[in-house]
């Protein structure tokens, strides 16, 4: 862990579950670095530059097999963000005529995907049970899956608010049926073992929870049968027009996001110590529930909290509600539906939506009472 | 001697162990009378090749190489039968 330096203050933006801010500082660094000095090609030359390239970005892949717990580096595949990463796994699996157990959090980058496979009569999707937080009941899966079930997807931690999902536990009642879990908004802040849980699939992203740069992600591979995405170059089996069948180029075609994986790196090998507590977040949170006219939608227990949580007024629509916060007390929200709008159908919040306060790592005690003073201001002045 | 293999996954693999033990290691472009694989391959002096070899063997690709000589060099190709 690197301390932050002072300078590095996300101040009054609370939208980091969009895309977190701010970065260590040496992920631009590295990335400028590679833009200005380093240079060259991934897997398509031998020269000390290529080779140079080709060590970072295989170390980025190392540094996240080993946050995912696998000793298979070759198993995580560098994607443009998770929803590229999901994409592969729905459109690459051998669904057709299987259903498909889904949680009633899931972001549209799964829910848009399947709704076309269903739409072409491929698949059938069906909801896992859930708590009125959207948290699944691992003790109401037993005898629901069936040799039709082929994919179960978990959005690990909700994009809306913030509920934590029993993954482990998911996956044990799932037994070999395969178990995808969207990870974009968990990464960096809950852990995944994959090795020790037996999840099949991982998709992440590098710009969230991270604090890596936009356009970096992806996806953590088991044993399962996959067909790849897209087809291309690779650098490898260049004789061939068929794509390579093994890890980790069967889907990386193209060349990658360099100087993104340039900065992802830095930002795996700088990660700042959180300048909150936990019990600081909570305060925050047991505070806004408080707050008269204000309406919070996080997990009914705080053992199974992320760092993000929405609220709702009774007063104004959350548009209203962000417009304010910005304009009286620049503090920069997230409002709407966030891309998810089965969470908010299932929470009740559907088709207002919310305003999401998702926070950093560097906001400190004190950012959280600046946000609170507002919240208060707002919903006591109506 | 000469080392190839598969992805560049695998060759930076190789690479960063015949570091770590010290073990001298030229990288150079895949000979085209070998094979059209990616675009690196390890050369290594003959007298370090077996131990680098061995260590490749025992800990990064464990299984049989493929082996054979071109243009007076030996070589081994550290690539899964099914993929050569």
């Amino acid at each position: 862990m690197t301390p932050a330096p002072d300078t590095y203050q996300p101040g009054r933006y609370f939208d980091c579950g969009a895309t977190s801010f701010p970065k260590p500082e040496e992920v631009a660094q590295e990335m400028s670095r590679y833009l200005n000095e380093v240079g060259g090609p991934y897997g398509r030359s031998f020269y000390p530059r290529a080779l140079e390239v080709a060590g970072v970005v295989e170390e980025t892949r190392s540094l996240l097999a080993c946050l995912l717990g696998t000793g298979q580096p070759e198993r995580i595949v560098f994607t443009h963000n998770a929803t590229h990463a999901v994409n592969i796994v729905l459109k690459g699996l051998s669904l057709t005529g299987k259903e498909v157990w889904i949680s009633p959090l899931e972001h549209n980058a799964v829910a848009r995907p399947l709704r076309r496979l269903k739409r072409e009569g491929r698949i059938t999707v069906r909801f896992l049970p859930a708590a009125a937080d959207g948290r699944i009941l691992p003790e109401k899966l037993s005898g629901l899956f069936s040799r039709r079930t082929g994919l179960i997807v978990v959005n690990h931690q909700s994009n809306v608010n913030g509920v934590i999902q029993p993954i482990r536990e998911i996956k044990a009642q799932a037994g070999d049926i395969p178990v995808l879990v969207d990870a974009a908004q968990s990464l960096g802040h809950q852990t995944i073992d994959v090795q020790g849980s037996g999840i099949d699939f991982v998709a992440i992203t590098g710009h969230k929870g991270l604090l890596g740069p936009t356009g970096t992600g992806g996806l953590y591979l088991g044993g399962r049968p996959l067909s790849p995405l897209i087809e291309g170059g690779t650098g490898s089996r260049s004789e061939s027009s068929a794509m390579p069948d093994f890890l980790p180029d069967k889907f990386e075609a193209g060349t990658p996001n360099i100087a993104g994986i340039f900065g992802l790196r830095a930002a795996l090998t700088h990660r700042p110590a959180p300048l909150h507590s936990r019990a600081d977040f909570l305060d925050l949170l047991q505070a806004v529930g408080r707050l008269p006219g204000i309406r919070l939608q996080a997990a009914q227990s705080a053992e199974h909290q992320g760092e993000l949580f929405s609220i709702t007024s009774s007063a104004m629509d959350c548009s209203t509600l962000g417009l304010r916060l910005y304009e009286e007390h620049g503090i920069e929200t997230r409002l709407g539906l966030h891309c998810a709008p089965l969470a908010h159908h299932h929470i009740g919040t559907f088709p207002q939506g919310t305003v999401r306060i998702s926070p950093s790592v560097y906001h400190r005690a004190r950012d959280f009472k600046i946000l609170l003073a507002a919240l208060t201001a707002i919903s006591t002045q109506g | 001697m000469l080392l190839l293999f598969r992805s560049t996954h695998d060759v930076i693999m190789a690479e960063k162990t015949l570091r770590r033990q010290g073990i001298p290691r030229r990288v150079i472009p895949v000979p085209r009378s070998i094979s059209s694989q990616c675009g690196m391959a390890l050369e290594i002096a003959p007298e370090d090749a077996e131990k680098a070899v061995e260590l490749l063997d025992s800990s990064v690709f464990p299984g049989t190489p493929s082996k054979g000589e071109a243009g007076g060099k030996r070589y081994h190709i550290y690539i899964p039968e099914e993929d050569r």
